[in-house]
Order: structure tokens, then sequence, then C-alpha cells
């Protein structure tokens, strides 16, 4: 990723760059797997990186001068910087900076916008420019490669990370947050192929049901062409009675014929799309267990959950329905048409004509209808909403005595769905009549064109105009021509709406986790637990650095406390250990082996959490403690549990250990949450524990048990303790105090408390402050 | 800062008291905002924060230090003399940034996504809203706030005013 864009020349020319330099400083970096640890490498030997000369940074932003949405660049070299708009004006040069008179760069996330501001030596402060949302990850790219200009580096290459505009590359439009599908452009051909073949495993059905859905609809067709049989050979002439049963008989049997084929072929496709569908949500399942949680981190969980329900539901309503739909109602136009054609091609050209009219009005009214609905569905839910928040909060409503205010405000949203359901049944009421009267210019077309014909005819005799047999059999086709031809308006939306389904669930089973096994790893089968970070940097967006370089080596069995306010980077440390991400720059080291390097499975397998919100699955007790272990026999269960001080609560419960926990252990109080998840850890025996503020939110017994259960489980393992109650970390062999992303102390407990300046005696001074106001 | 510092210069209802204070840059190109109050207190770079940015942008501004600890609250931006009133202004317009749709050009829905090309108080934009239940906040009968597909917010103050097309999509969810 580059942090140079494509500049029109009189920009670059008002600058005096060279074209040359320009041109290589916008072409893409090649990717390395560990990008930015050259430099590091470099500084090691005791070289200074070289710094290359020309542009450094070129970037376009949205806003201009008076946040005016338009266009200015932000032109950085080794030297200076310039900011120049570009508008009906023309190109002006705004401000012009040196970099060395620079003395810090910020990036403010100001309210829906974004501000870039360096601070000049002399304490002056400059924005140099504004953006929008859409520029917001470049422009903080550009702040942090700033940043190292001034210190006379090479702007990282992390700087340039998640830089480009995510937009469409076909049709520029923006994409959403969560995916990278534009809806607009997706060649839906491809993905509706690419669904099918879902469908391969069972080609003898699916070929079974292509000849079963022909047959039928043809089956369909035959009965009002005996209709026509019996009218000109049986009921006009007065004669052939014998007929009348033959075709009387013939008609039932292919309508049964019908049917029957109809329920085998609808049974059929049923198992086939129903199978087509488990596969497809497996697979999109399947790559959301293996991604990391990098993926995660960009995607709202209902987003995901969309993909894997809705958008499934919706290729399932598709393939199950959407396609024989599509192709019964295609064949049966099909087989109409040629029909009406074969008998009176004139009369057929005439009974077409109302055809487009019909169609275009019928997508206009359900596009209006569609509008109503939605707003009906809307306000209904929003109903729903409310009713549901005020009963549940029902004794605070009587609490403040606010019974008539929650009614006004019930009363006046039901008013509203109360329209809305007047305007769709008015629309209902209105427009459908009228469809069905324009649908119907076809049946009188065929009467006038064809009764005009049949009554000329007085023999009606075929050979001599139109018979009356056939135009019962124009009335018949018609009448069936016209569902087939409403529904097949529909199906072009249904089509589209199916395929951005259908990409943005393999969109998930195409996604490359960020964390990748390595094709040749390391096994480690009994980890030691030295654990070594070397000046590891990581962001979770890309545009602010968590860890700004920190080191440090655990030996084994040592127990680390993380010690710092909020957002110091405690709980990214832990991430990057049980490498739930993959550090940007540096490296984490597990008995001397890059985490990349060693084999996931074994690495998962003997690195144990217990977090602070436990979390419990549905299940029995018994379950959830042997849930990283399913093998484990009953006896080590309980020996787990009673390790973790759990084991006389659960013999209390009526169950014991098959007392079922509930939706995420809601049946159970936050301290029995905990000691499960304990009892969890012990069972899984871990190399390296990892406790992230385990005994936050219990009380002083509890805790007291808890603390128990964990001097028994830390016993010969790395363990790193992230705890706000300081007092818990006495026990750790030695405290790292972060701040702000930096390893800001390091230390055992008593030599961090002996130095009255430091972090940690502060914190803990503060907490002994707020204890005593607690007594208080 | 705590509470009896700043005793001295609120009223009853804990608002600043407006003559106190003084708002201006060090110089003329420079971004922070500087603030006196009686001339004995000062800071340099102050934030604004407004309490009420949509129902009541000009009322209770929230003046903050640095650290970003609250200084006070000025009651009403019209109570402050001339040359504060047009540097608070200025900071407000810098800060909070939604553009408000005094036009629709076209809005056209297809895919769930809807695609707008307007006119704003801050010049024409074309943006994309996907799934406009949860990127809409209703804030009254007539006016609404969209949330674009990379997070900008565009205000709609006057829906009725609106084209047909505009009103028929918002109108799903007001």
């Amino acid at each position: 990723m580059s942090l140079i864009e494509k500049c029109p020349p009189r920009i670059i020319d008002l600058v005096g760059w060279s074209n040359e330099s320009y041109d290589a400083a916008s072409r893409e970096p090649e990717v390395s797997s560990f990008p930015d640890n050259t430099n590091d490498e470099a500084r090691s030997a005791g070289v200074e990186p070289p710094v290359t000369p020309g542009p450094k940074i070129c970037l376009e932003s949205d806003l201009s001068d008076g946040d005016v949405y338009g266009s200015t660049w932000l032109l950085v070299d080794d030297q200076s910087l310039w900011v120049i708009s570009d508008n009906n004006d023309g190109v002006r040069i705004q401000k012009t900076v040196r970099i060395q008179d620079i003395d810090a760069s910020t990036f403010d996330v100001l309210t829906g916008c974004s501000s870039l501001v360096v601070r000049c030596k002399t304490g002056r402060q400059i924005e140099l420019l504004r953006c929008t949302a859409s520029r917001a990850a470049a422009f903080g790219g550009a702040s942090r490669a700033l940043e190292s200009l001034m210190k006379g580096e090479e702007p990282p290459a992390s700087a340039g990370f998640g830089v480009k505009r995510r937009i469409c590359p076909t049709c520029g439009d923006p994409l959403p947050e969560d995916s990278d599908v534009c809806a607009r452009c997706i060649d839906k051909r491809a993905v509706l192929i690419r669904l099918l073949a879902y469908g391969k495993p069972y080609k003898a059905s699916v070929i079974t049901i292509a000849v079963l859905m022909l047959a039928g609809t043809y089956g369909q067709l035959l009965p009002p062409i005996l209709q026509k049989n019996l009218t000109d050979n049986v009921l006009v002439p007065h004669k052939h009675a014998y007929m009348l049963y033959q075709i009387v008989g013939e008609v039932v049997f292919f309508n049964f014929l019908a049917v029957l084929l109809s329920i085998w072929r609808g049974r059929l496709a049923a198992y086939v799309s129903n199978h087509m569908v488990y596969s497809i949500r497996v697979s999109a399942y399947e790559k959301l267990q293996e991604l990391s949680l990098g993926y995660y981190d960009k995607r709202q969980v209902g987003s995901l959950m969309t993909r894997v329900t809705q958008d499934v539901n919706e290729l399932q309503q598709f393939l199950v329905d959407g396609i024989q739909f599509f192709l019964v109602n295609s064949l049966q136009i099909i087989g109409i048409v040629l029909i009406l054609f074969y008998f009176n091609p004139k009369l057929t050209l005439f009974v077409l004509i109302p055809v487009p009219v019909t169609i275009y009005l019928t997508r206009r009214v359900w596009k209006v209808l569609w509008g109503q609905l939605h707003r009906l569905f809307f306000l209904r839910s929003n109903l729903g909403g409310i009713l549901n928040s005020v009963l549940s909060g029902v004794r605070v409503v009587k609490a403040f005595g606010q019974e008539d205010r929650e009614t006004n405000r019930f009363k006046d949203k039901a008013f509203l769905l109360f329209n809305a359901g007047v305007t769709v049944e008015k629309s209902w009421a209105t427009y459908f009549p009228l469809l069905g009267f324009i649908t119907t210019f076809g049946v009188y077309i065929v009467w006038l064109g064809g009764g005009l014909q049949v009554v000329r005819n007085i023999t009606n005799d075929p050979h001599k105009g139109m018979t009356l047999g056939v135009l019962g059999l124009f009335l018949n086709l018609i009448f069936m021509l016209m569902g087939p031809m409403q529904g097949m308006t529909r199906i072009a939306d249904w089509l589209s709406r199916s395929a951005a389904s259908a990409e943005r669930v393999f969109e998930v089973i195409d996604a490359e986790p960020d964390v990748k096994r390595d094709p040749d790893p390391v096994i480690l089968n009994h980890i030691e637990g030295r654990v070594q970070l070397k000046g590891v940097r990581f962001s979770y967006d890309k545009n602010q650095n968590v860890l700004q370089g920190v080191s440090i080596d655990v030996e084994p069995g040592e127990m680390i406390g993380l010690v710092g306010h909020s957002g110091a980077g405690k709980t990214t440390v832990i991430n990057l250990i049980s490498r739930f991400y993959d550090v940007q720059e540096g490296s984490v080291l597990i008995d001397g082996v890059d985490v990349r390097k060693i084999d996931r499975d074994c690495l998962r397998r003997q690195i144990g959490v217990v977090l602070q919100e436990p979390f419990l699955f549905p299940g029995t007790v018994s379950e959830n403690i042997a849930y990283a272990r399913p093998s484990a026999s009953l006896p080590d269960i309980i020996r787990a549990a009673q390790a973790a001080n759990a084991h006389d609560f659960i013999m209390n419960f009526a169950d014991g250990y098959d007392t079922v926990v509930g939706e995420r252990g809601a049946r159970l109080s936050g301290g029995e949450r905990q000691r499960l998840s304990i009892a969890r850890a012990i069972l899984h025996d871990p190399r390296i524990l990892i406790l992230d503020e385990a005994t936050a939110s219990v009380d002083t017994e509890t805790e007291k048990q808890i603390q128990e259960a964990i001097g028994r489980l830390i016993h010969g393992r790395t363990t790193f303790a992230i705890a706000h109650r300081l007092s818990t970390l006495r026990n750790a062999s030695r405290l790292m105090v972060m701040e702000r992303g930096k390893l800001a102390e390091l230390g055992t407990h008593d030599e961090l408390l002996s130095n009255p300046q430091g972090i940690f005696r502060k914190l803990v001074d503060m907490q002994q402050e707020v204890n005593a106001l607690r007594e208080v | 800062m705590k509470y009896e510092e700043m005793a001295h210069y609120v009223d009853e209802d804990g608002m600043l008291s407006p003559p106190a204070i003084k708002l201006f840059h060090p110089t003329s190109d420079d971004l922070r905002v500087c603030m006196t109050l009686s001339e004995d207190r000062s800071w340099v770079n102050i934030k604004v924060s407004l309490a009420l940015p949509f129902t009541n942008p000009s009322q209770y501004i929230g003046l903050r230090d640095s650290a970003d600890k609250q200084i006070g609250m000025i009651k009403n931006i019209a109570d402050l003399d001339t040359e504060s009133r047009e540097v608070l202004q200025w900071e407000i317009v810098r800060r909070y940034f939604t553009p408000q749709v005094i036009g629709v050009r076209t809005a056209k829905e297809q895919y769930g996504t809807i695609t707008w090309v307007v006119d704003t108080n801050h010049g024409e934009r074309r943006f994309l809203v996907r799934n406009i239940r949860d990127n809409s906040q209703v804030m009254g009968a007539n006016r609404v706030i969209l949330t674009d597909t990379e997070g900008n917010r565009y205000e709609f103050p006057s829906v009725s005013d609106l084209g047909s097309a505009a009103q028929t999509i918002l109108m799903k969810v007001m």
C-alpha cells in the first residue's frame, strides 16, 4: 500500500516534483510477510536506514476551503509539505510548512469529519486540511507517516495500511464496511453458475427434475387442447357422443398426471435444494471458525450472523422455490404462446398487445406497494420494540409514575401504524382490481376478434376460419398466461437479490484468515513456557498503534502481572501471545520460536484463558468444564472442579454435573461461572495461562475462593494476569506496567512500590484512596 | 477542574458567566482556541463540545481543557462578546460537520442500497445508504439523519420539502 495517489500534473508541477520520482513513488511496493523488520535489523546492526529522496505523501482530501465538498491535496517530501486546493478558481498553494519546523502531527477525529493538524516548534498549531470519513483512514496514515519523516525516518509500511478508499473497482462506488461485494456490479451469471454448481453431486436428480418439469408443464397445457377438440368435434356438431367420455377421461388423466409429476418434482427439488443450502451453510460456518479475530473486528457479529442465516435463507428460498418458479413459468409462457401462434397467429399478436402494458403497470404497482409495506413492517416492529422495552422496564415506569406518558407514546406509534395499515389496504383495494381489469384486456380482444371470426364461420369448419373450440382454447390459455407473466415481472429482482446474497456468502467462504497457518510449522508438543516479546508494534485499525515497541523476556513458570490504565495495551499483549492476531512489527517468541511458525493447534492446545466475563455455552456443567477436552472422564472433571472450588456448589445443584447452565450460563452467578471457567482451564492443563481480570466483579468471599483456585491453577505454568485490583498481583513474579502502548515499568511488586514517582505506585495510592472512600 | 475553584465564575445554574469569558486565537493562523476567565485564569487549546448538537446547537456548550477535563459550560452563544462569539462559532463549525440536504436530485433504491445525489449546504454530494433501517435516525416528524456506507452523516431537515422519490424512501423509516 502506498501513500501516493494519482495526482493531476498541474499539482505536481506546482511543487516542482520530477515526474520520474513521483511515478517511482506511486508504484506499489512488493509485499513481504514481515514488512517493517528491515529498518529494525539495520538499526540493530548499528546502521541508520537511509531515507530515500522523492515524494513521500500525495493524498487527496474530499473537503476544500470552507468545508465545501471538493479537492484539496496534501503533498509531502522529506523537506516540506504543501496543501494545495484544486477547485473552480484553479490550483492554489494554501499552506507550506517545512518538515524541520514541525514538532508533532495529530489526526483529530471530529464529529462528521477529521482534521490533520501539525504543531510547529513555536507551539503554533496549523490545521492542514479536513476530510470526511471517506478519507479518514488515508489521512490517519498520513499523520503517522509525517511523524516518521519528522524523525528523519522512512514512513513505516504500516502507515500505508488501509489508505486506499474501499471502493468498487468496477463502478467506483464505496463498498460496505463489512463486505467487498458491490451489489450493483456483481457478475450475476457467474455467481449463479457457482451457486448451481453445489447441485453437482445430485446430477441425476437434477436431470430428473428438469424432465419432470418439462413433462408436468406440458401436461398442464394438454387439457385445454382436449377441451377444444371436445367443443369442435362433439358439442358443436352434436355427434360422436362416445368421444365425450374419452376426452373427459383424457382431461382428467392429464390433469392428474400433471399433479403427480408436480408432486414428484417438488419433493425431489426440495431434497436437492435443501442439500445444496446445507452444504453452503456448513461451508460458511466452517470458514467463520477458521477466520482470525481480525476478521471479526472489522465486521459486526450481527452482519456475520445475517450471512449465515438471512443470506442463506434467501438462497434457500431461491433454490427451493425461485428456480422452479422461473423455469416452470418460462416453459409455460413459451408453450402457451407457441400453441396460440399455431392456431391463430394474427389473433395471438393482438392478444399480446396489452402484455407490455400489464408488465409495466404491475412493476409500478409493486414498487409503490413495497414502499408502503416496508413502512408498515418498520412501524410494526417499532411498536413491538416499544412494547418490549416498556414491559421489560415496567417497574421503572411504575416507580416514576410514567404510565400516562408511556401510554401516550404507545398511542402515537400505534396511530402511525394505523395510518400506514390503512394506506396499504387502500392501495391494495384500489390497485389490484384495476390491475385485474387491465389484465383481462387480452380476454376482451379474444372475445371481440375471435368472436367475430367464429360468428362468420357458420359451419364451425376449421378450414374456413376460427372455430368455437379454438376460441375457448384462446380464452383458457390467456387466463393461464397472465399469472406467469405477472410473476416473471418480479423474477429479475429476485434473481438480483439472490445473486447479492450468494456473493456475500461466497465472500465469507472465500475469505483468507489474517492469521495464517505456516505451511511448514514447528511442532512443539511440550512447551516449556519461555515467552519473549521483541520490539512488538501492533494496531487494530491501522490508524493508531496500540503497542509501540514492547519487549520483555519471561522465564518458564513466571507469573507476569499486567498493569495499566484502560486502553494501555494489556489485553493486546495477551492477544498477541495467544496469536489471536499477528504482530505488525517485531516478534513474539515461545520457547525461542516465532509464534507465526508454531503449529496453531499445538499452540492453542497449550494456552489456556480465564476471562473476566467467562463464556459458558448452552449445555450441562460437565460439558462446559470439558469444553477444551471433550474426552475427559468424569473423575477428571470432578478433580478439576474441586481444584477450582466449584465442586461444592455444583453438588448443591439438584442436577449436579448434569445441570443445564442456560444461555451463556445465565442460570449461574458471576462467581460460579468464573469458577467453572477456571475448572475448564485446569482440565485443559495449559503450559501458558492467561488470566484476564479473572476476579473482577465478584464479592470478597467469592474472590477469596477464586484466588485459591487460581493459586492452584498457576502452579508450574507461565502465567500472564491482568487485574485492576492491584493487590491481587502481589504474588506475581514481576509486573509489566503498560502506559499508552509502551512498557513503562517492569519489576517485582515491592520494587515498583518503592518508587514514589512510579506509575505503579501512583496507581496503588489512587486505589487505596478509593478503597478508603468506600469504607467511609 | 474542581468545583470550588470555578465557583466565582458560574451563575446559579452552574453556567459560566458570559461577561467573564474571553475566547481568542493566539494568532490569526493558529488553530488553538484560548480562553481567559475574568482575566485571572487562562487556558490554551480548549475544546468545544455541544450538549445538544442536533436539537439546540447554539446553547449549552461545554468547554474542556487540553486534558479533556470540563472547564465549564456556556448557556447561550449569543450572550458572548462579538470576538468570543465568532471564535466559538468558528470552532463549532470546524468540529461539527453534518451537511444538511437542501435538495434531492435523484434517489434510487436498488438491491437494498439507496444511491442519493443531493445538494447540501456544503455542495453537491453523491452517497450510498445501505440498509436504511439501521442507518437512519429520526429526529422528529419531518427530520431524519442518514449514515452512508462510509460513516458520513447527512441531515434531511425537512423531508416534506423534498421530491416524491426521496419522501417515498424516507417515509419507510419515519
